[in-house]
């Protein structure tokens, strides 16, 4: 048997320590909308269509800030 | 992709797009190669350990494109089709690294031949 089929050496998928701790990370200053309410502001639009910025995020953040949120690299993740 | 493509309404593959974004794209990069290889490779393990939550993948890609649409995507093709569908309706409700996530179900189901025509 292959050594890299040794059954007692293999740790179950569920059990695989990640790096990273990234999901369900909502955007900052967004943690106590859904995902939902988030998707419906436009600030983080489908795939291939341009960000809307609606009067609801106007209201609650620095059009700036928004505007930057949309282009900028996700968060890096703590190490 | 620009073009209309036709979404299935059942498929063993799932697409959630512009996830990965490759930190050598950004003219302000000071890591070096092997670091942004770790990077890639933890962000590949996250979702792979993730998405193996919704059933078994068969075969995942995180794409390092850099057109300037559907940068970064991941492709993951799991053994059942309702396995598919589950994660692609729990995954939209779900988000990752300070984003909503935004998935649908891909025709792809031979990466080689993964071509748009």
């Amino acid at each position: 048997m292959s050594p890299l089929l040794d059954e007692h050496n293999i740790l179950p998928i569920n059990k695989r320590v990640r790096k990273l701790r990234n999901w369900d990370v909502p955007p900052p200053g967004y943690e106590d909308k859904t995902v939902q309410e988030v998707k419906a502001l436009g600030i983080f639009p489908p795939p291939g269509q341009p960000a809307v910025l609606r009067s609801e995020i106007l209201q609650g953040m620095d059009p700036e800030r928004a505007a930057q949120l949309v282009h900028e690299l996700p968060p890096r993740p703590l190490r | 992709c620009s073009r209309k493509h036709v979404k299935p309404n059942f498929s063993q593959t799932i697409l959630i797009p512009n996830v990965y974004h490759n930190p050598s794209h950004d003219a302000n990069c000071t890591m070096t190669k092997q670091e942004i290889q770790e990077d890639f490779d933890n962000i590949y393990e996250d979702f792979f350990v993730e998405l193996a939550k919704y059933g078994e993948i068969e075969e995942m890609h995180v794409c390092d494109n850099i057109g300037d649409h559907l940068v970064g995507n991941i492709y993951a093709r799991f053994k059942y089709e309702e396995d598919a569908g589950n994660a692609v309706e729990s995954l939209n409700n779900r988000f990752y690294a300070g984003r909503p996530l935004w998935a649908e179900l891909s025709p792809v189901t031979d990466f080689r031949e993964a071509c748009c025509r």
